[in-house]
């Protein structure tokens, strides 16, 4: 097939084709002119504090997360980089360049910062899990599982905190060993705490500062004396059938002594049927109930962070360009005998 | 003992500056430099005791003195009179003092109604990443307070007709210069140990977002002054809403929104 003739069989455009181009070219020219300009630059800037000053004092659910406000942060740094693409040709000509490759620099490195924000979203994972102290924990998409062996709390004293609410504070000392188990072997044993995490094959593991507390299991006997282990974690605690009754129950530290309150919904109202402590024992509908096991268990946070290099890269360039922009810019004033720096 | 010392440095330290400011207000009322050659020798004296009571306090405390609310207000206050200090000497000029010591006062009076109690150091305060990043914000706030200060000598010049106002609008400029460079350095190290601590970079937290509204005045400001040509009057007005907001982010945020920061100041 003879390619010249194909192309003479195409109908020849319209003027209204014709007008369409020009104007989405112009569209877009306008489009670039306007968001390299400081004309939008400023407005932008000065919208996107109005709009952070009203969301922090009319909080809205997600405003920062939002995809608006994302949209904006991006806008704003595409429209920082164009300016800085445009400028960057005339400002390496212009005498005093020294000077200026700072601010150069210096926007380079907000971009390269949203840039590794972008991409931390798009390539990062994170995963909150809870680890109780002897159990294996396995994460999807992780190489390896976790088991938190023991976990060692020490707690502040008031006469080390006079004048704090010891409620508000963290622990004084809350280690968590664990291991990492591959192919049911142990590959690694260490000691995590808060703001002393872990990070192996790019992954973080990192206890969680205030989550932490007691996992208790509750023994059920029934009627015919078999015996049934029913866990009772903090944060789910469950609803058990005995016989005809439901109960929920509530598990809590009174000093050392642990206990689980029982109880059973009437009408509306929840009703306490009774509190089981070590070595007691409650019957509930010919049920004996008594306490189990009794062991520690933490929040813990597993994430990577590929964006970190990113983000370290683009805080030294800002920090750099700045520092060299002042030096360069005053020295250059001062060697012109003017005190404008 | 040592705790009564470390009190007598304190108030000897608060005398000596009011001494030192109604000198400067005399001087300056009087336009005699003899005087307030004297107010900056007092104010000298001053900041020795205020930098000796923040010594004792980290022998004492055994941990940087920045962490507890008292310790934190008090060695603002120092950078405070300590950057008046440097810029008394490097610009030769004292009127700033007027402006900018009674900023250093008042964070002493405020920190004056605070326990004073050496508390341990939490595990999680532990390491050289939150330090910096205390002291890298605290001067950030003290380079703007020298800022504001300037812009206010300006706009009080300009109204009096003086012949060179333009001095302190060149020295607000450069103070602004330091403010935004440290505040940036301090927005990322506090990311970084927020990192390290809570698993997360930024929360959006009441603080972390006035923060980051703070700098982006101080953004405005010089991109106005920089590209805007913004000089004198406009810049010293945005330069009194940036210390406004420095004003919210540090003490305002405390008092009307929730927050995780300064869990050493409940």
């Amino acid at each position: 097939m003879n390619p010249h003739r194909l192309s003479q069989r195409q109908p020849p455009r319209t003027r209204t084709d014709q007008a369409i181009r020009v104007l989405s070219i112009s569209l877009l020219t306008r489009a670039f002119r306007s968001l390299a300009s400081l004309k939008v630059a400023i407005p932008l800037l000065v919208v996107l504090t109005v709009i952070t000053i009203a969301g922090s004092l009319f909080p809205t659910p997600d405003l920062f997360w939002s995809n608006a406000y994302l949209a904006l942060l991006g806008i704003l740094g595409l429209s920082l980089l164009l300016i800085t693409i445009q400028h960057a040709p005339m400002i390496l000509k212009r005498r005093g360049r020294n000077a200026l490759l700072g601010v150069i620099m210096t926007h380079l490195g907000i971009l390269v910062l949203i840039a590794g924000i972008i991409y931390g979203g798009y390539t990062g994972f994170r995963h909150e899990i809870k680890l109780t102290e002897g159990d294996v924990t396995i994460v999807p998409g992780l190489p390896f599982a976790i088991q938190l062996d023991r976990l060692v709390v020490e707690e502040y004293r008031q006469d080390e905190f006079p004048t704090m609410n010891l409620e508000t504070l963290p622990s004084k000392r809350q280690d968590s060993h664990i291991k990492l188990l591959r192919n049911g072997n142990v590959w690694l044993e260490t000691v995590v705490a808060p703001a002393k995490p872990l990070r192996v094959e790019g992954i973080t593991l990192l206890p969680a500062l205030n989550d932490i507390g007691w996992y208790f299991e509750l023994i059920v006997t029934d009627p015919l004396g078999r015996e049934s282990y029913v866990p009772v974690p903090p944060w789910q605690p469950p609803l058990v059938t005995l016989g005809k009754r439901q109960i929920m129950t509530h598990g809590r530290m009174t000093g050392e002594n642990p206990e689980i309150e029982i109880f059973t919904k009437e009408g509306e109202a929840l009703e306490s049927l009774g509190t089981v402590r070590k070595g007691e024992s409650l019957e509930l509908e010919r049920y004996q109930v008594s306490l189990g096991s009794v062991r520690r268990y933490t929040g813990m946070q597993v994430y990577n962070r590929p964006q970190e290099p990113i983000l370290v890269l683009g805080s030294i360039l800002m920090f750099v360009g700045l520092v060299w922009h002042f030096y360069f810019r005053h020295r250059d004033r001062r060697r012109e005998g003017r005190g404008d720096a | 003992m040592l705790e009564n010392i470390e009190l007598g440095l304190f108030a000897g330290a608060v005398a000596l500056y009011v001494a030192a400011w109604a000198w400067h207000l005399a001087g300056w009322k009087r336009t005699s430099t003899a005087q307030t050659g004297v107010a900056v020798r007092v104010l000298w004296v001053g900041w020795v005791l205020h930098v000796g009571m923040v010594g004792l306090r980290w022998y004492r405390a055994d941990h940087v003195p920045m962490l507890s609310a008292f310790e934190f207000v008090t060695f603002f206050a120092m950078l405070v009179i300590g950057c008046f200090l440097l810029f008394a000497i490097k610009e030769r000029n004292r009127m700033l003092g007027v402006f900018l010591v009674p900023v250093g006062i008042l964070l002493m009076i405020y920190a004056a109604f605070m326990p004073k109690t050496v508390e341990p150091e939490l595990s999680i305060f532990k390491g050289m990443l939150l330090q910096v990043h205390i002291l890298t914000t605290l001067l950030g706030y003290a380079a703007w307070a020298v800022t504001f200060a300037a812009s206010i000598c300006y706009l009080y010049l300009e109204k009096k007709e003086d012949k060179n106002p333009g001095l302190f609008d060149q020295m607000a400029y450069r103070a602004a210069f330091f403010a935004f460079a440290f505040l940036t350095l301090g927005i990322i190290t506090g990311a970084l140990w927020g990192d390290r601590v809570f698993g997360q970079l930024w929360f959006w937290d009441p603080k972390e977002t006035w923060s980051f509204i703070t700098w982006l005045i101080f953004m405005a400001y010089l991109h106005a002054r920089y590209t805007l040509e913004w000089r004198g009057r406009r810049a010293a007005i945005l330069a009194i809403v940036g210390f406004a907001a420095l004003v919210f982010t540090y003490v305002g945020v405390d008092f009307l929104l929730p927050q995780i920061h300064g869990v050493s100041s409940e």
